[in-house]
């Protein structure tokens, strides 16, 4: 750590020279003794000698926070010739909420500064703390020094899941054990129709009063129970807003959400993220599966990119045939358009819910856009926008996040019923 | 408590002038001096502190020259020690106003700023002393000389402490 002249003692030197200039020129020595308390503190300054960082240590004691979750970080450092105060400044990124972020320290005999900066996990995402960096004074304030150290701690902050109890019903079905209704008959217990007895049913299907009443025995057939397979598809070409009130925060909580939802039900669900980068996780069931799926959300970004110019091709290995898809968009990119009216084109199961970002673009809009004719406009050619994607078979709604996920989940079952049809 | 420090030193800022010439118009410049002052303490800004200072400094001097009176020095002390507790409040509040500040920071600082205080004020008076008798029997076309040349040595000393 090199010491060099602080503002205050450029600023005292000034002020000096300046009441010599007014002495000699006004001849009154009184004006000298102006100067005296200010040559006195540049007097007292000396260049100190050279300090150093003798011990440095950055700790978290978060091991696997959610947004909105507070955690400590602490900074413990020990200081060579620490002689007058000390100023801590963390580098922490803009998803670390704090009230301070710097710190002012008059050290200890042994030159030890420890800060335990309390801090709050404002969105999900990684979280890295690398760089501290320390500014010195001398006890006089008129030398200042600063040096760095870096050691990397780094955080996976979860997006929290929303409440989702009631999910949309994928059409097919995939391996058995499930909650989801099969179009096969077999052992299950949602009913399914009645047929004439056969050699090799079970005494326990008989259906008595229908096979009395035609004078031969019926049994009741019931739906096969199987689970489903369920892919969740994320844009992340675009993100609308300010974190942590952006549509891909709503994204990430939505997702973290319909993956609870899904894999309580005993399915299988996977994760592609669809952007300037993309990424999968293949589908599994079970409680690690949601750990793996929250790990993965943590490492979402949106990064503005133009290189990828037409919509990237999904890995087949990770979209079975039978598998519902849920995409959650702000419906703001054609690239991302264009990859989910493609499934829907091949026939797959799609679901789309549209993060509505109105609210959230408004900062960010100029006058004129932001004209309430304008933006009626705009809502007018997405309602256009969803009724044309809905041609292509999926089912898609529309979700504010100021209401509730599930008023839009069920507006997607309401739109499926209708579509049904189209589906066979 | 540094803060009030700082509005300690510019109420003296504005009222040390007039110590010297009471008067009207030496009262506004001190007041006017003392609001840039302000300004600098306010912000925080070192430089527009040192400006204020400045000012104050040659409202101080003129108020000195009009009044041609026969011994300011007690004026002039507290015309310093207001300089010097005014720049470093400012200096104090530019660096840390938007930091954490912990137990036992602003401690040592005020009482490295009384050290100085007290320093200077014995200081100031062995000087007075010491130049009462000197003056006397210094020739009177000399004096500037021997100002320029003091002037001319803190100069010096100065450059060299903060250039190495």
């Amino acid at each position: 750590m090199t010491f060099r002249p602080s503002p205050l003692a450029y600023a005292l030197a000034v002020l000096v020279a300046w009441l010599a200039c007014l002495a000699i020129a006004f001849d009154r020595a009184e004006l000298l003794f102006i100067a005296v308390p200010l040559v006195l503190r540049l007097a007292q300054s000396l260049p100190p000698a050279e300090a150093d960082i003798g011990s440095f240590a950055l700790a978290s004691d978060g091991l696997a926070p959610s947004e909105g979750d507070a955690f400590t970080l602490t900074i413990d450092a020990r200081l060579t010739a620490a002689t007058g105060l000390v100023l801590v400044l963390p580098a922490l990124p803009a998803q670390a909420g704090t009230n301070y972020r710097t710190a002012v320290f008059s050290p200890q005999p042994d030159g030890r500064v420890r800060w335990d900066i309390p801090l709050l996990c404002r969105f999900g995402g990684m979280l890295d703390f690398d760089a501290v960096f320390f500014r010195q004074w001398d006890r006089s304030g008129l030398w200042v020094g600063e040096a760095q150290r870096d050691q990397s701690v780094r955080l996976a902050v979860r997006p929290i899941a929303l409440a989702i109890r009631t999910v949309p019903s994928p059409r097919l079905t995939g391996a058995p054990f499930g909650v989801h209704a099969s179009q096969k008959f077999g052992d299950g217990s949602d009913f399914a129709d009645i047929r004439a007895f056969a050699a090799g049913d079970r005494m326990k299907r008989i259906n008595w009063p229908v096979s009395l009443r035609m004078r031969q025995l019926h049994v009741n057939q019931f739906h096969i129970e199987r689970s489903a397979d369920v892919i969740l598809l994320i844009d992340t070409f675009v993100n609308i807003g300010e974190r942590p009130h952006s549509t891909l925060d709503f994204t990430l909580r939505a997702a973290a959400g319909l993956a609870q939802a899904y894999l309580r039900q005993t399915d299988r669900v996977g994760l592609i993220e669809v952007g300037s980068w993309l990424r999968w996780t293949r589908p599994a069931s079970g409680p690690r599966q949601y750990e793996t799926i929250l790990r993965s959300l943590t490492r979402v970004t949106v990064t503005a990119t133009d290189l990828r110019r037409n919509a990237p091709g999904l890995p087949e290995a990770m979209l079975p045939r039978h598998a519902l898809i849920i995409a959650l968009t702000p419906l703001a990119d054609e690239r991302f358009v264009a990859v989910v009216t493609g499934l829907a084109d091949q026939g797959r199961d799609v679901v789309l819910l549209a993060i509505d970002g109105d609210e959230m673009s408004l900062p960010y809009l100029t006058r004129r856009a932001g004209h309430p004719v304008v933006r009626r406009l705009w809502r007018l050619l997405r309602e256009d926008r969803l009724r044309e994607l809905r041609s292509h078979g999926m089912r898609a709604a529309l979700w504010s996040p100021a209401q509730p996920i599930e008023v839009a989940l069920a507006s997607v079952e309401r739109h499926g019923t209708r579509g049904a049809a189209w589906f066979g | 408590m540094v803060w009030l420090s700082g509005i300690a030193a510019v109420l003296l800022i504005a009222g040390v002038p007039c110590l010297v010439l009471p008067d009207r118009l030496v009262l506004c410049a001190g007041v006017m001096a003392a609001a840039v002052c302000a300004g600098g303490l306010l912000l925080p800004s070192l430089g527009l502190a040192t400006a204020g200072a400045v000012l104050a400094v040659l409202v101080f001097s003129v108020a000195l020259l009009v009044a041609s009176a026969a011994n300011a020095v007690m004026a002039a002390m507290l015309m310093g020690i207001a300089v010097l507790v005014l720049l470093d409040a400012t200096h104090f509040h530019q660096r840390f106003s938007r930091s954490a500040i912990m137990p036992g920071v602003v401690r040592a600082h005020i009482g490295q700023l009384a050290a100085t205080i007290l320093v200077s004020v014995l200081a100031v008076g062995v000087l007075a002393v010491v130049s009462d008798v000197f003056w006397l029997g210094l020739y009177a076309a000399l004096r500037p000389a021997v100002a320029a040349v003091g002037g001319i040595l803190v100069v010096l000393a100065i450059l060299r402490a903060t250039t190495r």
